[in-house]
């Protein structure tokens, strides 16, 4: 046998009980704070693939959100304060260019008599003098929309 | 059958695996808890790892193969764990400009749990000089009593290797007592 297993060094003749301790009871309620630590850590942790896609996303997300909002930052005050003059003298014409284009073009499609005549005919639909026998007739006619026309002409 | 096999028997069945485990702490806590206490020297701490330990234990039961036994698992699974928490210490340590043997000796003498007289405290302190290795095999042999063959196993180094280092651990642990042991006796 090797000697190097068999020896006795001098600390082997102190007193050679365990000097370390534990906390009262410790052993005797371990098994049970154990268990529960084990099941709190068992219960599984429910992802639905929703929370798993914003998870994915959320990097992206916040980089194209810090993106926007340092545009914005950066547009702003450019918007607001350096170009603000520039902008609102070219929105003013633009705005007095379109007026005067619409108002020159509905003018060219009307002419003056039907003008005239829109405003101041007294042709009205009388719906009261209609005859209910006249009404009638033309239903059960069999006069194309051309002869119906003729007819009211005549 | 023997209780291992009995208790790893009954793991394997869903409808006994609680009931299966809880014997399984029963049977290893004292053990492992003293085992991880000699390490880590604090009762807090070695608390800490030893439900640490079982967690890791529950979590890896599939993983767990039936030709190395229980015991050499669960220690291997122990001793790995201690060493874990003592290497997190240490690369706070670093930042703190403190020592691991300093650490450990704060952590003896700053426990309420220990009960030594100046001798065994002196004992402790020797043992706190030694590499992590000598340490951990000095721990096993000279207080667990764990044979060579077994403590081969856990920390998966040769026979050889390991009466090597108790050889040294001793040997140190010697000169150290020797130096220290004046001041006590005056």
């Amino acid at each position: 046998m090797n000697k190097k297993e068999n020896i006795t060094p001098e600390f082997r003749k102190w007193d050679n009980s365990n000097p370390f301790n534990t906390p009262e009871g410790y052993f005797e309620s371990f098994e049970d704070r154990m268990m529960a630590k084990i099941d709190s850590y068992s219960e599984p942790i429910k992802t639905s693939n929703k929370t798993k896609v914003i998870r994915m996303l959320k990097p992206i997300l916040s980089l194209a959100a810090s993106l926007v909002l340092v545009i914005l930052l950066v547009q702003y005050p450019i918007r607001h304060f350096l170009l603000n003059d520039t902008v609102n003298t070219e929105q003013e014409n633009s705005i007095s260019n379109n007026s005067f284009d619409l108002y020159s073009i509905s003018l060219s499609m009307i002419d003056e008599n039907t003008l005239i005549n829109s405003l101041f005919s007294d042709d009205q639909i009388n719906d009261n003098n209609i005859d209910p026998d006249e009404m009638r007739s033309y239903l059960s006619s069999r006069l194309t929309e051309v002869e119906i026309y003729s007819d009211f002409q005549n | 059958m023997t209780n291992d096999q009995q208790i790893l028997e009954n793991l394997k069945n869903p409808a006994l695996k609680e009931v299966a485990f809880r014997l399984l702490i029963s049977t290893y806590k004292e053990r492992l808890y003293w085992h991880i206490r000699k390490i880590l020297l604090n009762h807090d701490d070695t608390d800490d790892v030893l439900q640490n330990t079982f967690i890791k234990v529950w979590n890896g039961l599939d993983s767990f193969r039936a030709e190395s036994s229980l015991f050499t698992w669960l220690y291997r699974i122990a001793t790995n764990e201690s060493i874990t928490f003592l290497n997190q210490r240490k690369r706070r340590m670093i930042s703190e400009l403190t020592e691991e043997t300093e650490y450990l000796i704060d952590n003896l003498e700053g426990d309420e749990y220990f009960d030594g007289n100046e001798w065994q405290l002196l004992l402790q302190k020797a043992i706190a000089q030694l590499p992590e290795k000598q340490r951990l095999v000095f721990n096993m042999k000279y207080f667990e009593e764990i044979k060579y063959e077994e403590m081969s196993k856990i920390l998966t180094t040769s026979v050889g290797a390991l009466k090597a280092s108790y050889h040294h651990a001793v040997k140190k642990i010697e000169e150290y007592v020797k130096l220290y042991e004046t001041k006590i006796e005056t």
